[in-house]
């Protein structure tokens, strides 16, 4: 540490992205050809798969935006909640209770992002100074107030739900034929991810992840450790809400079970299986699960015995994922190239 | 000229006090020490500047004038005063680019990146490596790069040299040393290391059990070997 003092070198710009590393980061093109490819792929499979898989990996897609709306707080801020499914379930039901108003879908969507995101601010706000796992009691405890509720209010339906929730028309394109609607979905998905891929790749995500590593440490190079932790929220809430609008719109009813604490921890299982430290973890955890769940359900009566085993090999074996076994499977074969 | 002023500040961890009626006075473009055993108070004191949520302050703590006493941490960082806390911290699961970008304030120059490179060896040629992969020498010297990448007018150290080899430790001593005059920043840096704080101090201050109980100059210091061992436990030989 004893070098010479310099004159500061020329060669680094001025402005608002002040590395070269980061400056690059900024203008990274993963924000785009990422979700091209998530739909190319999810989209060749769906048309070679029979109806039934079709309408599985249709729910599938919709959980892959919900699990990364999780990660964005699990995975990228390090705050926990145990109920990330009452923001899935007020975005379905604010498009079902509104279902007869003469809206497009997209609209419908912003609606359900909205609500969710409001109660996301109002949650955070209130536990805005509660530690980790108070927090996550307090989540826990909304979303089963939110589930209660369902079954409370008589115009939430209770357990029968609400039906008819129409899917709608964008420019003259009647979104009702599933091939259509998986396309409106697919897509709606794949421009959502992008826009979060954006988020976690910018200075916000890069702050976010200093929290998530040390808060104190955040707070002492002046990051506002409180109000990005807000806004994490606010923005996993409203995704998590459209998500759920989504939801509504692909299955035409929404029932309190998209509210419940066990759809909550499924949430988590599915992220947990792609692995919350890479960015599509979360999303190929939803996919792979839901395929499982339908092959497990479909063959045996202990079903609920072998997902969890499955959750159990992933907390003890593979901690970071799916994802995470995959990086590593590349970097020892590519280390075995190298030694060849 | 600008000053970092504490006057009879406490402080409390719940009933525990850790810290009694201190008083000190950083300016910029010098460095002060704080010497003390463990325990002594010495990162209560730089928690306590920083507003520390876990730590229940009083007394007063002023930039420039301006109190920080209802200030959250990360403004006190945006006031001017940037905190190294102890243990290196470094965010490991980004990159020494990324470390040093969310770090920098509206208010730093457009160059400043270029200066904390020229000015904090090792830190350029890191810039791609991930937190978890640097040494401890490494860390620290992202860790003080990152502080001055916001331009503080006050550089708090929290014993900067635990846990380091002794030709690093040389090696930061003699970086800090030039931080005052090249950032122009008064460092306040707390020790264990008598040999470390003497050699790079202009002022020296020793508290034992959360109390101020000697200032002076380092020279004075070393000159007083009754002091050492009373309230530092170690011999100059």
């Amino acid at each position: 540490m004893s070098a010479p003092v310099r004159t500061a070198p020329r060669r680094i710009a001025a402005g608002p992205s002040i590395l070269p590393g980061v400056a690059s980061a900024r203008f990274d093109l993963r924000p785009v050809y990422e979700p091209l490819i998530f739909l190319v792929l999810t989209s060749a499979a769906y048309f070679a798969m029979p109806p039934n898989m079709q309408y599985i990996l249709g729910i599938a897609v919709i959980y892959a935006l919900l699990t990364t709306s999780l990660s964005v707080l699990f995975g990228w801020t390090g705050t926990y909640t145990f109920g990330h499914a009452a923001f899935f379930g007020m975005g379905a039901y604010a498009a079902a209770l509104l279902k007869d108003q003469a809206w497009g879908p997209l609209t419908f969507l912003g609606v359900s992002a909205a609500v969710a995101a409001v109660a996301a601010v109002v949650i955070g706000l209130i536990g805005r100074r509660l530690a980790k796992v108070e927090f996550a009691m307090l989540t826990m405890i909304v979303g089963q107030i939110a589930y209660l509720l369902t079954f409370r209010v008589p115009e939430l339906e209770g357990d029968n739900g609400i039906y008819g929730i129409p899917r709608g028309e964008i420019a003259g394109v009647d979104l009702a034929p599933p091939e259509t609607f998986w396309w409106y979905s697919v897509i709606v998905v794949a421009v959502v991810m992008g826009l979060l891929r954006r988020i976690n790749l910018s200075s916000f995500g890069e702050s976010l992840s200093a929290i998530r590593d040390d808060p104190v440490k955040a707070a002492a190079i002046g990051i506002p450790v409180n109000a990005l932790r807000l806004a994490a929220f606010t923005l996993a809430g409203a995704v998590a809400g459209l998500a759920g609008g989504l939801f509504a719109q692909q299955g035409s009813i929404v029932t309190p079970s998209t509210l419940s604490f066990t759809f909550s921890g499924q949430i988590i299982i599915m992220a947990l299986l792609g692995g919350m430290t890479r960015f599509w973890g979360p999303a190929v955890g939803a996919i792979l699960f839901q395929f499982i769940n339908a092959l497990v359900f479909g063959n045996t009566p202990h079903a609920t015995l072998v997902l969890g085993a499955i959750l159990l090999a992933v907390v003890l074996v593979f901690p970071s994922g799916v994802l995470g076994v995959l990086s590593r499977l590349r970097g020892l074969l590519s280390r075995g190239r190298r030694t060849r | 000229m600008s000053e970092l002023k504490i006057t009879s500040l406490s402080a409390s961890y719940g009933l525990a006090v850790a810290l009694t009626d201190v008083s000190i006075t950083l300016r910029k473009g010098e460095t002060v020490g704080l010497l003390g055993r463990n325990g002594a108070g010495k990162t209560t004191l730089l928690k306590s500047i920083v507003n520390d949520p876990e730590i229940s302050a009083t007394g007063e703590v002023t930039v420039a004038g301006a109190s920080l006493r209802k200030t959250p941490t990360y403004k006190v960082a945006r006031r001017g005063v940037a905190w190294v806390p102890d243990n290196r911290r470094i965010f490991t699961s980004l990159s020494v680019a990324e470390n040093l970008d969310i770090a920098k304030s509206r208010k730093a120059p457009g160059d400043q990146l270029d200066k904390v490179l020229a000015n904090v060896p090792l830190v350029e040629k890191l810039l791609k490596r991930r937190g978890f992969e640097l040494s401890g020498g490494e860390q620290q010297a992202v860790t003080i790069a990152r502080a001055l990448m916001g331009d503080p007018d006050f550089l708090l150290l929290d014993e900067p040299t635990e846990g380091l080899a002794p030709l690093i430790v040389e090696q930061l001593r003699t970086s800090i040393s030039r931080l005052p005059s090249l950032f122009d920043l008064g460092v306040l840096v707390t020790e264990q290391n008598f040999r470390f704080v003497t050699e790079l101090a202009d002022r020296v201050h020793i508290l034992e059990t959360g109390q101020a109980v000697w200032a002076g100059a380092p020279d004075e210091l070393v000159a007083r070997p009754d002091l050492i061992n009373r309230h530092l436990s170690v011999g100059e030989k």
